[in-house]
């Protein structure tokens, strides 16, 4: 099940980020009214740190995609978005599906070992989904000008986010509706997609609202031999979002989201996809300082083909609350987490699920302590306890050393342990191949484990750049392998039956070149090795957790080229996938924009321009194709 | 900082570092905001008449006050030669406006100052009628300085401000 908690909701990273700050770090109006325009212009204010020096202070490793690099960016979807996080591999399969992992463990398709160690929250609703685990990108869309940030954690994130949090997390977060983003309308057409989006906001301070359309019409892809690989898709999705400051300390938000969509398939009917989301937060800042904090959401995806086919639907009705608290050098944080997920899978003859519905409950609670050790040196200690039908009490804790050496170095270790937990496709799945393979679900299948040893600086070259370091050394244990169960035809199982370990080290930075030029660099070093436990069958090898680089890298740059014109460009390098072999390949994604008046956007933009098309997975991934495309975008 | 003590419940700055939620980030963008426009004022020469004898320098917020009561204490005992700040809501008898609202709702608002002796200032997205408007520019506050706006306001601005802009335009551009 995907026991995701909400911490998230409440801005996830925030809390990461912030717990092992000083209290002599938070800084008051005086503070910044010494500064002049050139340091004020330098404090990054969509980080929370409220220190007039720009340095994040993180004991993990984060990144954030910005509200600015969101705008500058030439992508129409949540995964190509995603490419903006260096600690993140996206990876094409074809026109809807990505492969998206931090720190390894892609995943093998036809070993149906999946990319299912990253968790994946929007507002603090979990879009993991229960029934395999991973996600389903091509389900996830969030209005693009509405996102305040996006925060990327590589690295388990269990202790506040709760199982598969394993290899990272992604928080995506809303902007507050409100007045002064306005209103805005956008069409995108290019060779591959067309796309549409319009948002209508308005309200007071007290009262603010946005309401949101958006829809994505894509082309299919072709296959190596030129063939149309029929994987052409379409999507809709129309929500809202309310914001109501009922007090100076209470703020009630509610807000939600409907999509409905269709994908090709090669052959047979199209499968359909929907759902529907309604979450409400209510927040209170008591006079102490105290804040409290109740969420309820409830969610309704559903995924498959015609009346006969596959198809399953999932309900999720979460609850949760939590609270933060100071009291001398300690900041404390805790909260409760419940959540049912009621599920019907209809198989078909060779794919189904015994029982096909289920009706489950996670349980889940925990604390954590951010302990000012002295002025500079913070430990966090955390741990959450987690409960679902199919796990034993699960103990997820973490310790997490935070320190500011210098107001320009910042250094951070952590250890902490994560796990994924157990799916029905774990538990309940009968799969039959040609009537002679049987492969089932192992009723005792066990939740896969990491524990995580991390370490970390980062460097603040004054006020132009930053440079962030991270270095993990992971061991998994109980990993799925297929297992062989003695029978006359061959019978396998899904098992517990492989361990890893992996190590790697991922690096990223940025520099102003000047005020109307930054570039950034980004390069990430992954290496792992796997063995089989005593006695597994090693069907698929050890290559099934993760066709993953040992290379990656990047580079970025962006224009401000004056007449209200920028240029941005981004060129990424993936080295080898090595087993099945996927060549290396360069490519360049590059957006031209203009704005004639200032309510007017006019922008071109080119993804994957080097190359015709170039291979990101192995196959069945299919080749991706060089895309343009043309935007207006008017605000009013 | 008393101010936002109060605004906010005593102690609860640490609160919202320890869990900040996108409306926090927000005010902390404002802190720096209101920071901003105090130090434009120095760089900035009114004409001759604008700011009689013993007059106040009146600094108005229009549109929203995004600052939760952080400018009024930052301009507490302040002045600008000899002038003492005041933080005013409206758009009446200003020396210099900050508009935070929608782009037409901004524009609307200071379409009546146009050609008087009136530093204004739009927020980022509110509209272009401001003389300086804010950008935010990769998370930071940056801002951009509209040179033929301030001449028409018989303003001068001073070159290391212009300097620091991260641009400068010299046209209407609508």
């Amino acid at each position: 099940m995907a026991h995701s908690t909400r911490r998230n909701v409440t801005s996830g990273l925030a809390l990461v980020m912030l717990l092992p700050m000083s209290p002599a770090m938070a800084a008051t109006e005086t503070d910044l009214s010494d500064l002049t325009i050139e340091q004020l212009s330098e404090i990054d204010v969509t980080t929370v740190s409220k220190r007039a020096e720009s340095i994040a202070t993180a004991p993990s490793s984060v990144f954030v995609i910005s509200r600015d690099m969101i705008a500058r960016s030439a992508a129409l979807t949540i995964p190509e978005l995603l490419r903006l996080a260096p600690n993140l591999h996206v990876m094409q399969r074809n026109a809807r599906d990505y492969v998206i992992s931090a720190r390894g463990l892609s995943g093998n398709s036809t070993a149906q070992n999946f990319a299912n160690k990253l968790l994946v929250l929007i507002d603090g609703r979990s879009v993991y989904t229960p029934i395999f685990s991973g996600v389903y990108w091509d389900m996830q869309d969030v209005p693009f000008d509405s996102i305040e940030r996006i925060e990327v954690i590589s690295g388990p994130g269990a202790t506040l986010w709760g199982a598969n949090a394993v290899n990272g997390v992604i928080n995506i977060i809303t902007r507050r509706p409100g007045d002064v983003d306005g209103s805005s309308a956008s069409a995108t057409i290019g060779n591959y997609e067309k796309a549409a989006a319009l948002t209508l906001a308005g309200g007071t301070d007290r009262l603010a609202w946005r309401l949101y359309g958006r829809g994505i019409d894509a082309r299919e892809f072709r296959d190596a031999a030129g063939a149309g690989a029929g994987d052409g898709w379409r999507r809709g999705q129309a929500g809202f979002r309310v914001d109501w400051t009922a007090s100076s300390r209470d703020t009630l938000t509610i807000q939600g989201d409907v999509f409905v969509g269709d994908l090709d398939q090669l052959q047979g009917a199209k499968q359909g996809i929907a759902g529907a989301n309604l979450l409400a937060r209510w927040t209170r800042i008591a006079p102490s300082g105290g804040r409290t904090e109740v969420q309820g959401y409830f969610d309704h995806v559903e995924r498959g083909a015609s009346a006969t086919d596959l198809k399953f639907s999932v309900q999720t009705w979460d609850v949760s609350a939590q609270h933060n608290l100071t009291a001398g050098n300690h900041e404390l944080v805790g909260g409760v987490n419940a959540r049912t997920v009621r599920y019907h899978i209809r198989g078909r003859p060779d794919f189904f699920f015994v029982p096909p519905r289920r009706t489950t409950l996670l349980v889940n609670s925990f604390v954590q302590d951010r302990i000012a050790l002295s002025p500079r040196l913070d430990l966090v200690l955390g741990v959450k306890l987690e409960k679902n039908p199919w796990i034993d009490l699960e103990v997820l804790p973490s310790a997490r050393l935070g320190w500011s050496i210098s107001d320009r170095l910042y250094a951070w270790a952590a250890v902490s342990r994560a796990i994924r937990a157990p799916t029905p496709f774990d538990r309940d799945v009968e799969e039959r191949v040609a009537n002679i393979i049987e492969l089932s679900g192992d009723p005792d299948f066990r939740p896969e484990t990491l524990i995580a040893y991390e370490a970390g600086a980062r460097v603040d070259f004054g006020a132009r750049g930053t440079l962030s370091l991270a270095t993990f050394y992971n061991v998994y244990d109980r990993l799925r392998n297929i297992e062989r169960i003695p029978s006359p035809i061959l019978s396998l199982q899904w098992g517990n039956g492989l361990e890893a370990d992996s190590y790697g080290v991922e690096a990223w930075g940025q520099y102003a070149v000047a005020p109307w030029w930054r570039l950034d660099a980004a390069v990430s070093w992954y290496r792992r090795e796997a063995r089989f436990r005593n006695g597994a069958a090693t069907f698929f090898g050890v290559a099934q957790l993760g066709n993953d680089p040992e290379w990656r890298a990047s580079l970025g740059s962006a224009f401000d080229l004056g007449g209200n014109v920028t240029l941005d460009g981004q060129l990424r390098y993936v080295g080898v996938l090595p087993d099945p072999r996927v060549p290396a390949f360069t490519e360049l994604n590059v957006r031209l924009a203009w704005q004639p008046v200032a309510r007017v956007t006019l922008a071109l933009a080119g993804l994957n321009l080097l190359r015709a098309s170039h291979r990101e997975f192995a196959e069945p991934a299919l080749p991706v194709p060089r895309r343009v495309e043309a935007q207006v975008q008017w605000r009013f | 900082m008393a101010v936002l003590a109060r605004h906010l419940g005593a102690g609860v700055l640490a609160a919202v570092l320890l869990l900040a939620r996108p409306a926090d980030a927000a005010s902390l963008e404002y802190l720096v905001k209101a920071n901003f426009l105090l130090k434009f004022v120095p760089f900035v020469r009114w004409p001759g008449g604008a700011l009689p004898q013993g007059a106040p320098f009146v600094l108005c917020i229009a549109g929203t006050d995004p600052f939760g009561g952080t400018l009024q204490s930052l301009a507490q005992g302040r002045s600008v030669d000899d002038h003492p700040l005041v933080v005013r809501v409206g758009t009446n008898g200003c020396n210099m406006i900050f508009v935070r609202a929608a782009p037409k709702a901004a524009d609307d608002l200071l379409a009546g100052t146009e050609s008087q002796p009136v530093l204004t200032v739009a927020d980022d997205g509110s509209g272009d009628r401001g003389i300086i408007r804010f950008r935010l520019q990769n998370g930071r506050v940056r801002f951009e300085v509209d040179t033929a706006r301030a001449a028409r306001a018989q303003l001068e601005i001073d070159s290391r401000l212009l300097g620091s802009a991260v641009a400068v335009r010299r046209g209407d551009r609508r």
